[in-house]
């Protein structure tokens, strides 16, 4: 394992730090987990290729069954890695989060969010959606807790989700993110949930740049976007049984209020 | 309140038997919460046997079934859908062969050069008006639905 300077546990979910983490203001937590369509892994990944951040951390669930690691050029790492650059933190996850671990996992990184003094969390996913198949370029909305990060997403014209339920940790972000002082949101870009689509990816990394007011290239995304799709079809499978487990897949239904 | 002839050494032994029940239970619920968990590296867990089955997913509209494979470098020209004994039956050739270690498998010395997949389908999807296209490597196939 890499050398670890700090070390922390937050409800039992283990925070590994490389080096100490300062981010520069306004600061940003970018999270992306493999779910619908690995919009948020794809995208997690993508923006790590482009901008070069350092990997800074790593993050570890300790009663994660069966145990895992994973191995980079001999070197033993933690499933979850941290990457900052400036004022940007990044988690990129190799791993699903299980179904049982999605509340233990969420409040420990809002807690380490707020120790870390971040500003922003933003979530990428993907939002099953019937009308992805009639698009070649889907639409991406965004839900959002927080009055500052309500201001940024109108000042850039984001569309924002309408109506529906959202589950799985950026539930958690979005209903709890205020008690730890921070604002949330989560970006949410219309996929087909059980195929892997990076198209869905490249429209979340171009609202995700708008926010964050930094460019991100997703021309050779879209360019290798067969291969990443052929690459990541084990990772799809798995994730697709887990977002059973977990609920996932009832985003686009109506409420039952009509207010 | 005690009960009728209950002494305090047989109420602490309710309670202690109480307790020990509810702790076995307990221990139950973790097992079943951790057995549920599980996390498989990619590279590991892939069955050479399904490595030219293609991914899909399939849904019905009021009007339509749509079923949408996610076929990777295939072209129109080189794909056969057959709908047979409420079956469709999809069979390609990509563009070129791609070796499992371009995209990221380590362990496995395959190529992928076809795909072939057979899916089930509703009663209710009218085979006889199917139809398809494929666009940047997906192959979508829509029926109407029997009246």
């Amino acid at each position: 394992m890499p050398k670890v300077k700090n070390e922390e546990e937050i409800e039992g979910i283990v925070f590994q730090e490389y080096e100490d983490i300062e981010l520069t203001s306004p600061s940003y937590l970018i999270v992306g987990f493999p779910d619908a369509g690995l919009v948020g892994g794809i995208s997690i990944s993508h923006i790590i290729r482009e901008m070069g951040p350092i990997e800074v951390g790593g993050i570890d669930i300790p009663r994660l069954t069966p145990p895992v690691v994973f191995v980079k050029d001999g070197e033993a790492k933690p499933p979850m890695k941290l990457f900052k650059k400036e004022n940007l933190l990044m988690v990129a996850s190799e791993i699903p989060i299980p179904a049982t671990t999605i509340q233990v996992f969420s409040y420990a990184l809002l807690e380490y969010a707020m120790r870390r003094r971040v500003d922003f969390v933003i979530g990428i996913t993907g939002l099953g959606s019937g009308e992805r198949v009639n698009k070649e370029k889907p639409s991406v909305f965004a839900a959002y807790s927080g009055e500052k990060i309500k201001k940024v997403l109108g000042e850039k014209s984001i569309p924002l989700f309408s109506e529906g339920a959202i589950l799985g940790p950026f539930a958690i972000f979005l209903k709890e993110a205020r008690r730890f002082r921070l604002d949330s949101t989560v970006l949410l870009a219309e996929a087909f949930p059980e195929l892997p689509d990076p198209e869905a990816a490249s429209v979340a990394i171009e609202a995700l740049s708008k926010i964050i007011d930094v460019n991100i290239g997703v021309q050779k995304l879209l360019e290798e976007a067969e291969y990443i799709r052929l690459r990541n079809r084990e990772l799809m499978k798995q994730t697709a049984r887990l977002m059973t487990q977990a609920g996932r897949g009832a985003e686009a239904q109506p409420s039952l209020l009509y207010t | 309140m005690r009960g009728a002839g209950m002494s305090w050494e047989d109420e602490f032994d309710l309670i202690r038997s109480y307790i020990r029940r509810r702790m076995k239970e307990l221990e139950k619920e973790l097992e079943n919460a951790f057995s549920s968990m599980h996390v498989i590296h990619p590279s590991i867990s892939i069955s050479p046997s399904s490595f030219d089955e293609p991914l899909h997913e399939a849904y019905e509209t009021e009007d339509e079934c749509v079923v949408v494979v996610d076929v990777p470098l295939l072209d129109e020209t080189n794909v056969t859908v057959v709908a047979q004994d409420g079956l469709i039956k999809i069979e390609g050739r990509t563009r070129r062969a791609i070796k499992a270690e371009e995209i990221g498998y380590s362990v496995i010395r395959k190529e992928i050069s076809r795909y072939y997949k057979e899916i089930a389908i509703s009663r209710q999807c009218d085979v006889s008006n199917m139809s398809y296209s494929i666009r940047n490597g997906r192959l979508v196939i829509r029926m109407p639905k029997l009246k």
